[in-house]
């Protein structure tokens, strides 16, 4: 349509103006959300179906149980038990078994069942462990060093024939193989059952060590700090410079304190602990998690006393206390929800930490911890698990889940502990 | 039930009572001086001429004590009705004290001259005021309303009186029955219990105002 | 009778700003005295030197004296939380602690070292009753403070003031927070307390001061414009300014 006067050109201008203001801003939103949404997606779908009890509480390494031999066994012997879909069954044994794969992909076997009165359960230790009787259980795998006899393992004479013919097999060749062996095996010459690592607990334990150690250096210090800064000091140009320094903290890359810690807090935490420490340890991770969220704790608790009503100060020192009793008895106590949820967001910030601790502490994932020894945090560990010669991506979502639950809960704390606070003083 | 304002009440209680004192020192020196004229006692209307400076000193007292009422404690609504009225009322009052001494000026001017004629009707006219005057102080205590417009309406009573003192008089003039002395005197005499019995129906429309918030039917706020 | 203050050319600044000039004046014990003016007018910055809560704000100068009970407060080897303690200050807006109505009382005596539970017991005791407060709190000490009403709180924070046992009250518009009924009350517990207490009250209500203190300042621009009885102050005043404020021609 032709538009003839210069006003309704104007308009029709704007419009279109608008249109593909409005359009943008709906397209870029929807890829946020879309992203986001993927972000999550993904690390559910890869990290639901490991997420079980054993990967929390087991240990990263895997255990390796004593070798152990199984006693003859008759060639009439015979277990009941109806194997499921992908297990394998040795009737002459009362066992069942299923193929799996260690994290890194290796094959390897999974008991599956155990008859109650299966030779697996009266298995008997060899080497250092002679005489011993160890009953294998469900759940343990078998990696290697299975050694079978077959049937002409007795003379006539009843003693051991020093020519008897072993059954070839290797853990490789499958569970299917293995049950087919076994039905053949009179006596199990050696097997190595092995408890199956890649659990997180050390890695959670030392998440928990360090946020203790952390927030035991870093909340008396931030918060004395905090009470100088806002009560004590005179409230000049100095007093304010620094608090722009401690603003200014919170944006320094984390990685730079990682530094930090590996040149400065490594030393120290060793010449601290002279005889106990050779290496970086959480003692040092401590140390520059604590130089890290320092300002956080710092500033929230300064906010915190802001919020505190200037009427408690007056009144206080209107009836004779002095500052320090003011400051502990009144102040304090009623900034003490702010603190708190300062508490809460420096835990959230260590346990994010990844880079730092790199360095700060180093990246040996331990089942054993001790504050004086190196560990891994939930965050360094799922670098350790991608940093590997084989990623692991579905470990690294699982313990993302377990991350973000815990952010995510103690996001939830916060606002309502703020909720109340606020209702406190209306 | 403690009293907010005890202060207040306290003050206004107090005034009240002063006004009471006041009302009875007058009363009694209406009383002494009718009784004097009635009975020729020289002494007695000696004694009176002093007696209404306690009057006025009492008159100058409560005045103090309202004032002091009004700036510090601001009254409002009743009590605001009750001090402003007891300034009014105290004037009243203290004008019927002056009048004591008045009469009993007179009645040492008339000395030990009577005259039978009139004596019962000033006798008659001087209790109507004096009752006038009783009636209008206890309607102020009690604040009673009923008695206060009694009291008004009994001025009408005294005025009738009064003109049947002045109508003896005048005949008694004609008849030239009368000592010119005690004539003037007695017109006096008669004439300021006629303005005691008006101050008494004064302190009775104060009264109804310290009540009503209206002064002879106007209101005044 | 005896002097509880007296104030000799006293000036006072806020950094650069002078707020009182020249302030000369004695406070006599027992007494209600009243300090009236328009805002700004330096009554309430002058009350706080009578306590040196001014100490609490930066950049703040006194010159000149003021001497309680013949000694110089601001003396560098005076002790500030002993005059504190013998001269206690209510505010304008009840600030009790976020606490029971029992600790709100006990704060000031804990503060000073006294532990004793019997012997809190019966200062939270005596404060409550002479703040007139007593039978209304005294089924639940352990409520907090807040619950109360405005009036009931500042009578709280009268009786946290008296649980020190002062000898000076100084009140810093104590009534201006409060409803008329609790003004009253307010106002009837200070003419009770006069009997034990030296009472300084700032009050930009003038009929408040009318009613209830004995001798009243006039405070304009920082200077005392006239310091008098209260009666000449309300019914004759000296100065026109007075008057002219008395009478409401300004401020």
């Amino acid at each position: 349509m032709q538009l003839k006067s210069g006003w309704l050109t104007m308009n029709s201008k704007q419009k279109t103006k608008d249109i593909i203001i409005r359009t943008t801003t709906y397209v870029t939103s929807f890829i946020s959300v879309f992203v986001l949404a993927s972000i999550l997606i993904f690390v559910l779908v890869e990290g639901l179906p490991l997420l079980n009890f054993d990967i929390i509480m087991g240990d990263h390494h895997h255990t390796y149980l004593p070798g152990v031999k199984i006693p003859y066994t008759a060639t009439d012997s015979y277990y009941e038990y109806t194997p499921k879909a992908g297990e394998y069954y040795s009737p002459r044994y009362g066992v069942a078994f299923k193929d799996e794969q260690t994290l890194e992909g290796e094959p390897i076997i999974e008991l599956t069942y155990v008859a109650q009165n299966s030779p697996f359960s009266r298995a008997i230790g060899i080497g250092n462990h002679a005489g011993e009787i160890y009953a294998l259980e469900v759940g343990q795998v078998f990696m290697s060093g299975i050694l079978l006899w077959s049937d002409d393992y007795f003379t006539e004479g009843g003693s051991i024939n020093p020519d008897a013919t072993t059954i070839p097999y290797q853990v490789s060749e499958g569970a299917k193989r293995f049950a087919e062996a076994l039905e053949e095996t009179f006596y199990i010459a050696t097997i190595a059952p092995v408890i199956l690592g890649g659990g997180i607990r050390g890695s959670i334990i030392t998440t928990l060590y360090l946020i203790v150690l952390t927030l035991v250096i870093a909340l008396p210090v931030g918060i004395l700090s905090a009470l100088y800064i806002h009560e004590l000091a005179p409230q000049n140009w100095f007093t304010d410079f620094l608090r722009s320094l401690i603003d200014m903290l919170t944006g320094v890359p984390s990685i730079i304190y990682g530094l930090m810690g590996a040149a400065f807090f490594i030393p120290l935490a060793q010449s601290m602990f002279s005889n106990r420490i050779d290496s970086g340890s959480i003692i040092s991770g401590a140390m520059t998690l604590s130089v890290i969220v320092l300002p956080v704790i710092i500033r929230s608790t300064e906010s915190a006393l802001d919020v505190v009503p200037k009427d408690y100060k007056l009144a206080s020192l209107a009836l004779g206390a002095n500052e320090t009793q003011t400051i502990f008895k009144v102040m304090l106590p009623n900034a003490l929800p702010g603190i708190l949820s300062a508490s809460l967001l420096a835990i959230g910030r260590i346990m994010g930490e990844s880079a730092a601790l790199i360095f700060a502490i180093g990246t040996v994932i331990t089942d054993d911890v001790s504050i004086f020894r190196q560990g891994t945090s939930l965050a360094v560990h799922i670098w350790a698990s991608m940093a590997s010669e084989n990623p692991n991506f579905a470990l690294a979502a699982t313990i993302s889940i377990i991350l973000l639950v815990v952010v995510l809960s103690i996001n939830l704390l916060i606002k309502l502990i703020t909720y109340k606070f606020m209702k406190r003083f209306r | 039930m403690s009293a907010l304002r005890a202060s207040l009440l306290k003050a206004i209680e107090e005034l009240k009572a002063e006004v009471v004192t006041m009302a009875d020192l007058v009363l009694n020196n209406i009383n002494e001086a009718f009784l004097a004229f009635k009975t020729n006692n020289l002494k007695k209307a000696e004694s009176l001429m002093k007696a209404d400076d306690e009057v006025d000193q009492l008159e100058e007292d409560i005045s103090k004590s309202a004032l002091r009422v009004m700036w510090k404690e601001q009254p409002y609504a009743q009590d605001l009705r009750v001090v402003t009225g007891i300034l009014k009322l105290v004037t009243d009052l203290e004008r019927i004290g002056d009048h004591a001494t008045d009469i009993a000026e007179q009645t040492i001017h008339i000395g030990s001259l009577k005259n039978q004629r009139l004596l019962p009707k000033t006798t008659i006219m001087s209790e109507s005021a004096y009752q006038m005057v009783l009636n209008a102080i206890n309607a102020f205590v009690k604040q009673d309303m009923k008695l206060a417009k009694q009291v008004i309406e009994d001025d009408d009573v005294v005025d009738a009186q009064f003109n049947d003192v002045m109508a003896s008089v005048t005949e008694q003039i004609k008849n030239d029955s009368i000592d010119s002395q005690y004539a003037v005197s007695v017109i006096m005499v008669a004439k300021y219990m006629e303005r005691v019995a008006d101050h008494a129906v004064n302190l009775a429309e104060w009264t109804i105002f310290m009540i009503t918030g209206e002064h002879k039917k106007t209101p005044l706020f | 009778m005896a002097i509880a203050f007296n104030v000799e050319n006293l000036n006072f600044y806020y950094e650069d700003k002078q707020a009182l000039k020249n302030i000369t004046m004695q406070i006599k014990k027992s007494e209600i005295t009243a300090f009236i003016g328009p805002s700004g007018c330096g009554k309430s910055t002058f009350i706080r030197t009578l306590n040196r809560m001014n100490d609490l704000i930066q950049g703040t100068r006194v010159e000149g004296k003021i001497e309680y009970e013949g000694q110089d407060i601001y003396d560098k080897k005076s002790d500030v939380i002993d005059l504190r303690t013998r001269v206690g200050m209510v505010f304008q807006k009840p600030n009790p602690f976020p606490m029971s109505i029992y600790d709100n009382i006990a704060y000031g005596p804990r503060a000073h070292g006294i532990k004793d539970k019997n012997t809190l017991d019966s200062i939270v005791e005596d404060s409550l009753q002479k703040a007139a407060l007593w039978n209304e709190v005294k089924d639940d000490l352990k409520k907090s403070a807040l619950a109360l009403s405005g009036g009931q709180q500042q009578r709280l924070c009268i009786a946290r003031t008296l649980a020190l046992k002062p000898e000076v009250i100084l009140m810093d518009e104590p009534t201006s927070a409060l409803d008329p009924v609790g003004t009253i009350k307010i106002e009837e517990l200070i003419l009770e307390l006069k009997k034990e207490y030296t009472i300084v009250i700032v009050t930009h209500n003038m009929q408040q001061a009318a009613r209830i203190s004995d001798k009243t300042a006039f405070f304009y621009m920082g200077e005392i414009i006239e310091f008098d009885e209260t009666s000449k102050i309300f019914t004759n005043p000296a100065k026109e300014q007075t008057e002219d404020y008395i009478t409401g021609k300004f401020g």
